[in-house]
């Protein structure tokens, strides 16, 4: 149950939403339809992905007038650095007591749940399993990088990607990686669903992207004949890279009463459990919640998120130099 | 007294709407800029990803502005020749739904009709010139109609049919084909929905992820200079062309010809591959009509919206292009518009964003309003031609004959101008409405909490593989421009 709010609901919240617009505004309406409450959402555009909403909540708190009361994101590492810039209001809600502490951030200013998996797809009728890869960093050997696609590592969760890869390795080890991936002439393209579907169209054999977008894409792949599979691979440290949904409360947001309400919705057991139960099929951060949903924790690359957003300047700037040059 | 007030209100409200989509968002950026930085990310210089970007965006738009041209001929002849097009509403209708509909919609079509592995270079040029063509086929036929069949006729008695057309027809047509030459590359150049719905990058693309990625302006005006300067250099050239080759039309030709049945066979071909088969396909495609019921119950808000503020951006253009024809000062913000015409959608709501991004305008930026000024700064050239056309200059005859017999400029504005002309006006209104619902570029910046702009629907149903959503959505946006289609070919035919 969501913890009691205000007795008169205030009539509207504003939320900046980089989660997919399908689940996001299913979730949106569940919480209309308890709260009675008015919920404007501005989702984030193909082209800007996180990074879009993000400079607009940016730009709109240098201009001293924010307009979004909420932003829940598909992703984490640019939350913690909209933290760090100190446009995010502290809140601790009573609905993430039984989020894993590493899940949230120490000044309450964000809280993390329903992770995504950094997964390579391929279509199992063309490659075989046994000339998969098992390291991520095998991509950049021989014919792999060629017959790879990713999307542009400047926006989305490949930048993540990209960055927690230079958190873990280091800096020249990555860049190494980086050099070694565009000598291989890896094909560098619009989105992660641009990935899948230069798999699915025979451009490219592998495909750096999402768990949900390879989900999305079976969908349309079982309609139109093709096949689609994904494998998790080993970026170091024990697996894979997850990405965590998060959810935090802009400063100074027109709503402030109402931004709590709708916080303590988002983070708690009950949507997280429709995220799992979606067609992106995120996984839940809460233990009790996956035993649940039978749902497995993926094998994970235990890497320190605020690592991450530490990289990400410095990995902006070897994917300019090295890969988008 | 009323056409005199009627006419101040028109002319007030069309410099302000300049002022507020052109003035203000040109002198707002240039102080924004100063306070915030003036190096761009990357420095004063332009990567090979860049100049390659803007090679492949710059080559596929000169492709298919050349494919578009060729496939255009047809029409254009059936248009010029024999009956004017405003007495067969059909064909009319049937040439400006193709022009009504977003040309993303077309794309989805096409992905489905072709193979998976087709080529999206191959595919992003051909979906282009089958979505575009009526737009030379308009233009060239107009020309063909007015001065290029006589003067061809004329040289027929004289010399061979090859010759003629040479020789004679063809730099008559010139002026027409370089204006539809234009028209193409300026749309394709700047389009972003095609490419994107392809598996492509252009420089349009990359252009908007820097203006979403960056909250300092200099990093997307530095990077705009390019295709601004490509644009600009193929207005020049169009321009000075224009000047050297136009020549005094020889009037409206009233001729009866029947254009011939292999002619007739074959622009009928181009309609049916270019409109019927894609949506066709879509229609096939559609699993069920019940995924139709759940897009517009879940969509249909947005939709809504989408095409109200469309609508009302293509008035406001419209409106504001006339009222400052009517003024007779248009040089100036035509070439304002023009400009900002060439620019990159990224680049114009970059520029919206730092005008209006302001506790002061608050009652425009937290609105529908800010993506309708969008919409009148990215299109609002179309509008300023509008206005030219409907509101001649002194020379004109008839405002002359009225002028003598002692009508004011405000009761030929109101009496005169607008009535005569209400098809060219409402024509101008469907044709801005359309390409805003097609408008990603600008309205990816200037959005707001209150809707989803269409567009950016069709593109997230397409990344999410949402089959049933898209192909509903896009045969929603083309029924939608069936009957303002209809209705214009009506007008025409009405007008005429």
């Amino acid at each position: 149950m969501v913890a009691a709010g205000p007795l008169v609901a205030p009539a509207q919240v504003v939320v900046y939403c980089s989660v997919d617009e399908a689940v996001g505004r299913q979730v949106l309406d569940a919480f209309k339809a308890r709260t009675g409450m008015e919920v404007s959402a501005i989702y984030d555009s193909e082209a800007g992905k996180t990074t879009g909403l993000v400079q607009r909540i940016i730009r709109e708190a240098q201009a001293d007038r924010p307009r979004a009361d909420v932003f829940w994101s598909s992703e984490l590492y640019n939350t913690i650095l909209l933290a760090r810039m100190g446009v995010l209001e502290p809140y601790e809600s009573p609905q993430a007591a039984d989020i894993p502490t590493r899940f949230k951030d120490r000044e309450h200013r964000w809280t993390a749940l329903a992770v995504r998996a950094r997964v390579l797809a391929f279509d199992p009728r063309r490659t075989a399993e046994s000339q998969l890869p098992t390291r991520w960093e095998e991509l950049a050997d021989g014919d792999f990088a060629r017959r790879s696609a990713i999307a542009n590592p400047l926006f989305g969760t490949t930048r993540g990607h990209v960055a927690a890869m230079f958190a873990l390795w280091g800096p020249e080890r990555a860049k190494v990686f980086l050099t070694r991936l565009r000598d291989g002439g890896v094909q560098v393209v619009d989105g992660n669903s641009a990935t899948v579907r230069a798999v699915m169209a025979s451009r490219a054999a592998f495909a750096w992207t999402d768990t949900d977008d390879v989900f999305a894409a079976r969908r349309s792949a079982a309609s139109s004949g093709a096949s689609l599979d994904m494998r998790y691979l080993e970026m170091g440290g024990g697996g894979t890279l997850l990405i965590p949904c998060s959810v935090a409360i802009v400063q100074g947001g027109p709503n402030a009463p109402a931004a709590r309400s709708l916080v303590d919705f988002l983070v708690s057991a009950e949507v997280e459990r429709m995220l799992a139960q979606s067609e992106a099929r995120f996984v839940p951060v809460r233990e009790a919640l996956r035993t649940e949903l039978n749902v497995a924790w993926p094998a994970e690359s235990v890497i320190d998120y605020d690592a991450v957003a530490d990289a990400m300047d410095a990995a902006d700037a070897a994917v300019r130099e090295i890969l988008i040059r | 007294m009323i056409s005199r007030a009627v006419t101040f209100l028109l002319i007030t409200a069309g410099w302000a709407v300049f002022v507020l989509a052109f003035v203000w968002p040109t002198i707002a950026p240039a102080m924004v800029s100063v306070t915030q930085g003036h190096s761009p990310d990357g420095g004063f210089t332009f990567s090979w990803r860049q100049w390659g970007l803007l090679w492949r965006s710059g080559s596929l738009s000169a492709f298919a502005t050349i494919v578009c041209l060729i496939l255009s001929l047809p029409g254009a002849y059936w248009i010029g020749q024999g009956r004017r097009t405003a007495q067969q509403p059909l064909v009319a209708a049937s040439f400006l739904a193709v022009m009504l509909c977003p040309p993303m919609v077309f794309a989805f079509g096409w992905e489905r009709l072709l193979p998976r592995d087709f080529d999206p270079n191959f595919r992003c040029v051909s979906v282009w010139a089958l979505w575009a063509w009526p737009i030379p086929a308009w233009v060239i036929g107009a020309g063909w109609s007015r001065g290029g069949r006589a003067v061809f006729e004329a040289a027929l008695l004289s010399t061979s049919h090859v010759r003629a057309f040479i020789h004679v027809a063809l730099p008559s047509l010139i002026p027409h084909i370089a204006l539809s030459a234009l028209i193409l590359f300026v749309v394709f150049f700047g389009d972003y929905g095609v490419p994107h719905a392809c598996g492509l990058i252009v420089y349009t693309t990359e252009l908007l992820g820097w203006a979403t990625s960056s909250s300092r302006l200099i990093d997307v005006g530095w990077p705009a200079i390019p295709p601004t300067a490509v644009t600009l250099l193929v207005l020049i050239v169009v321009f000075r062309l224009w000047r050297r080759c136009a020549r005094e039309e020889v009037g409206d030709a009233t001729l009866l010809d029947r254009p011939s049945w292999l002619l007739q066979l074959l622009v009928f071909a181009i309609l049916v591959v270019s409109w019927l088969l894609p949506m066709g396909t879509l229609v096939v495609k559609l699993a069920s009509t019940s995924v139709m019921v759940e897009a517009l119950r879940t969509y249909g808000g947005d939709l809504t919206c989408s095409l109200g503020i469309a609508i009302v951006s293509g008035i406001v253009a419209v409106g504001m292009g006339v009222g400052i024809a009517a003024l007779r000062l248009p040089t100036v913000p035509v070439i304002w518009s023009v400009v900002f015409g060439a620019l990159p959608g990224a680049l114009i709501g970059e520029s919206l964003v730092a005008a209006y991004n302001r506790p002061l305008f608050g009652w425009l930026y937290d609105h529908w309003t800010i993506i309708t000024l969008g919409y009148v700064a990215r299109f609002g050239w179309i509008g300023m031609a509008i206005g030219m056309l409907v509101i001649p200059g002194r020379k004109d005859d008839l405002s002359a004959q009225a002028r003598t017999d002692g009508a004011t400029e405000a009761d030929l504005t109101a009496h005169l101008f607008i009535p005569m002309n209400w098809a060219i006006l409402c024509g101008g209104v469907a044709v801005i409405a359309a390409l805003s619902v097609a408008d990603v570029a600008t309205s990816s910046l200037v959005r707001v909490p209150s809707f989803n702009p269409i567009a950016h629907v069709l593109i997230e149903k397409f990344h999410r593989f949402e089959d049933g959503m898209l192909i509903s959505l896009s045969l929603c946006l083309v029924s939608i421009a069936i009957p303002p289609a209809l209705l214009l070919a009506w007008a025409l035919r009405r007008r005429s």
